[in-house]
């Protein structure tokens, strides 16, 4: 990834940050790495624990950030997501997993928040609500 | 008086061999953010006084956080005032004690990681997997908690330090944001400023400034 990427990312999360915390969520960790994937931000809500990606965009061209969540990433995120709830064991806790999406495009840069994304059937894979 | 071991050692007869103590520093002041600490202690006894972190005078804090740098495993969490407005003391308290867990746990060996038991001050109930016990006056009864206040009660301090020479006309370096006769005549003389916590008696009805 080029140094600008991820400088983005990293801005990008902040920003996040900022926009969940005036939504009343309040993060708990940043950057949950496994080997099976990344979590970026990991918050409660009242007591639902999100599992959220943050996606940054600098031009629209591509399409908004929350279009490249893709059926993959989702999945890598899930795993992660399994393995920090068996860790902590945490399996019976409400959880869900959220998208923040962030248009940089924009002079001021649009913050969308998609909760509830996606969600994990029995089988742990997942599905669009 | 039972000794400062009682409660690591009851639990560890039941197995768990991780103890981790937990404690926070700032719920009661008028500004600044909520600190929570989460200590896991290496050693069984450590040169400096690990007591309640209101016990020690603020040189035995400084010699005591010193040591505890390189003798135990910790994690510090960290919620500021805007969350406080937003979602209320008590649940911002519980959320900078989860935070403070989690970077704990992310630093422990693999080891440690196992059969691991939360001792909390107080009787804040915690959403968390582990096997947890609140313990009023803990940071007088248990050591890995009175070393978790001293983490949270020095990392606050600093951090109110700073503050102090962003907004010296409040003196926080002196009451560290809590609501002191001297802190109350400097809210009433220059209004609040951006780090006062808009939802708490005393400070709401006053003017911004600085």
């Amino acid at each position: 990834m080029s140094k600008t990427n991820r400088c983005l990312g990293k801005q990008g999360e902040d920003l996040a940050l900022a926009y969940l915390a005036r939504q009343g969520y309040c993060c708990i960790a940043r950057n949950f790495r496994t080997r099976f994937g990344e979590i970026d931000i990991i918050a409660r809500d009242g007591g639902t624990l999100c599992f959220i990606e943050v996606k940054t965009r600098a031009g629209g061209s591509f399409g908004r950030g929350a279009d490249s969540v893709i059926r993959n990433k989702q999945r890598h995120m899930a795993r992660a997501a399994l393995q920090f709830l068996q860790s902590r064991h945490l399996l019976d806790a409400p959880c869900r997993f959220d998208v923040v999406s962030i248009d940089k495009a924009q002079q001021v840069p649009v913050v969308d928040l998609i909760r509830n994304a996606f969600v994990l059937d029995e089988n742990n894979e997942v599905s669009d609500v | 008086m039972r000794d400062m071991t009682y409660y690591e050692r009851k639990y560890r007869t039941l197995g768990r061999t991780t103890i981790i103590g937990v404690d926070e520093a700032g719920r009661g002041p008028l500004a600044g953010p909520v600190v929570a600490a989460a200590v896991c202690l290496k050693k069984r006894s450590f040169a400096s006084r690990i007591d309640d972190s209101k016990r020690l005078s603020v040189s035995q804090r400084a010699a005591a956080y010193h040591e505890l740098m390189t003798g135990c495993f910790y994690g510090i969490g960290i919620v500021n005032e805007a969350v406080i407005d937003r979602i209320n003391i008590l649940a911002a308290t519980k959320c900078a004690m989860e935070q403070a867990i989690e970077r704990l746990f992310a630093r422990l060996p693999d080891r440690r990681r196992e059969a691991v038991h939360v001792l909390i001050d107080g009787t804040v109930r915690l959403d968390i997997g582990f096997y947890n016990t609140c313990i009023v006056k803990g940071d007088q009864k248990d050591r890995s908690i009175a070393a978790a206040s001293i983490l949270a009660k020095v990392t606050r301090d600093r951090i109110m330090g700073i503050y102090d020479s962003v907004f010296p006309s409040w003196g926080f370096m002196q009451h560290k944001g809590y609501p002191t006769k001297s802190h109350r005549r400097a809210i009433d003389r220059f209004g609040r400023s951006r780090i006062h916590r808009i939802s708490f008696c005393g400070v709401k009805d006053k003017p911004l400034s600085g």
